[in-house]
């Protein structure tokens, strides 16, 4: 279980005071396809960076499990995150590695022989349907295969949670069918939490179980996702479901 | 004409001269890039959101590279002669333009082993944070290899700026092709040789570009 409470990060600069997120409280149950939805510059980015320890909270915390990742730091950060994966918005792959060399990297740091990393890199990337593509680089891949990669990478080290952020919205609209579904296939197989940042309504409706709508650094809602989808409460909501004009 | 030319090359051992400038540059950049690298992977990593920020040692480099880059060369060749004079035994010669040489060329390494990284995709480098690569294995596996193509044309940069440099050297008795240049060129007026020279310099220029540059189109998957 993931427990957010009282999270808020302000950033601070010679003339810029940003209050990026606001006394956030979410508990995000383990083995749900949790959406977290708002517009852009809402703070779904810096929710998720300060997730996986990329960002230190102004206030609050953050329990995953009965330690509170906000305050981990060095070996005990790392060995937190050997647990989540992340997709991050823009990929962020290896440019000068190919696909192969690319999932490699996570085994390879943590020591797992090579028979194992074999097996577990062939594994996912039929899983996320790469075949073929192994010694490919990045370059050279479509926006829909280079998201593939970032999900497989995310992957190959068996997280427990899976983060990722804004994972369609570079994608057209089949692409972003075809993604959609392989998260549903990986929730399926590994039973893991899935957490999904997006702006992208039909992202929340196709694969989330709940979800939270943030607008301006704060929570404005949150529940199951058909409960919110009948009956939005706030104005953001309405906005996002197309219900109301700007 | 040719035969002229000819002349000249045995003349003055054309032959020896370009050798001795390609040792004194080869091993230069080697040196330069041994330290320059180094230096220019700290400055970075201890900058501001760098990976082990240290205001304190950043701004200590930051000063010495900015120092070593407004020295003009010429000044630091012959400041440098005691020095090198102290731990090679000689301040003249291939053997003796090495310190200098190298030297003169680590601020510049540092600078653009600074920018090479400072070029790489930040969110990359926390995609591999994420992962669970330790600051070690971000310079070694991330750093290095995202930014070796990078380095690979900076090589060639150094190497031509040291060319230049080695052939400054020969005022104060460097070897190589600035020797050929002072004695003939400047002190026996001998147009034909100085023209010679000029030309294989800028061939050799040339070559070095052609080849790293083939080189990191090879290498860059980008
Ligand atoms: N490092 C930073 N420094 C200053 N302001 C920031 C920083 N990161 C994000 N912000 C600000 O925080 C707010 C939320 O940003 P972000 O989390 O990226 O929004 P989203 O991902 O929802 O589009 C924005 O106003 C943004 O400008
Ligand atoms: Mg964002």
């Amino acid at each position: 279980m993931i427990e957010i409470s009282h999270l808020s990060k302000n950033f601070e600069t010679k003339d810029l005071y940003v209050e990026a997120l606001k006394d956030i409280n979410l508990t995000i149950n383990d083995g749900s396809i949790f959406g977290i939805i708002g517009l852009s510059g809402a703070g779904k980015s810096t929710l998720l960076r300060t997730l996986v320890g990329l960002e230190k909270p102004s206030d609050g915390s953050i329990y995953i499990d009965d330690v509170d990742i906000t305050k981990l730091k060095g070996s005990n950060l790392r060995k937190y995150r050997s647990n989540i994966g992340v997709v991050f918005q823009g990929y962020n792959l290896l440019m000068q590695r190919n696909v192969w060399n690319n999932l490699d990297i996570p085994l390879r740091v943590r020591k797992i022989d090579k028979e194992e990393r074999k097996n577990k890199i062939q594994e996912i990337i039929k899983l996320v349907g790469l075949e073929g593509k192994e010694k490919a680089y990045p370059a050279n891949l479509s926006g829909g295969q280079k998201q593939r990669v970032a999900i497989a990478r995310a992957l190959v080290i068996n997280p427990k949670i899976l983060l990722l952020d804004e994972p369609t919205s570079a994608l057209d609209s089949i692409t972003t069918k075809q993604i959609l579904k392989l998260l549903k296939d990986i929730h399926e197989l590994y039973h893991i939490t899935v957490l999904i940042i997006t702006h992208e309504i039909s992202v929340v409706s196709s694969i989330c179980h709940q979800v939270a709508v943030i607008n301006d650094g704060e929570i404005v809602e949150k529940g199951e996702v058909l409960d919110i989808f009948n009956n939005p409460q706030c104005d953001v909501t309405k906005l996002l479901l197309g219900k109301e004009e700007i | 004409m040719f035969k002229q030319i000819i002349e000249v090359w045995n003349n003055v051992q054309m032959f020896n001269g370009i050798w001795e400038t390609v040792v004194m540059v080869f091993v230069s950049t080697f040196l330069s890039f041994l330290i320059g690298l180094p230096i220019g992977i700290l400055t970075v990593c201890t900058d501001k959101g760098g990976l082990f920020p240290c205001k304190v040692v950043n701004k200590i480099l930051g000063f010495i590279i900015n120092l070593g880059r407004a020295i003009p060369f010429i000044i630091l060749l012959v400041a440098l002669i005691p020095f090198t004079r102290l731990i090679i035994g000689t301040s003249i010669g291939v053997r003796g333009m090495i310190v200098p040489l190298t030297i003169g060329a680590i601020p510049f390494v540092a600078r653009l082993t600074e920018n090479t990284f400072r070029e790489i995709d930040k969110g990359v480098i926390e995609a591999s944070q994420c992962l669970g690569l330790n600051n070690f294995q971000i310079i070694l596996k991330v750093y290095l290899v995202e930014g070796f193509p990078s380095l690979i044309r900076g090589i060639s940069l150094t190497a031509i700026m040291l060319v230049g440099y080695s052939a400054m050297s020969g005022s104060v008795g460097g070897g190589g092709l600035g020797n050929i240049a002072i004695q003939y060129g400047y002190y026996l007026f001998d147009r034909t040789t100085m023209l010679i020279v000029v030309v294989v310099i800028i061939l050799l220029v040339g070559i070095i570009q052609v080849i790293f540059e083939i080189l990191a189109r090879l290498i860059d998957k980008k």
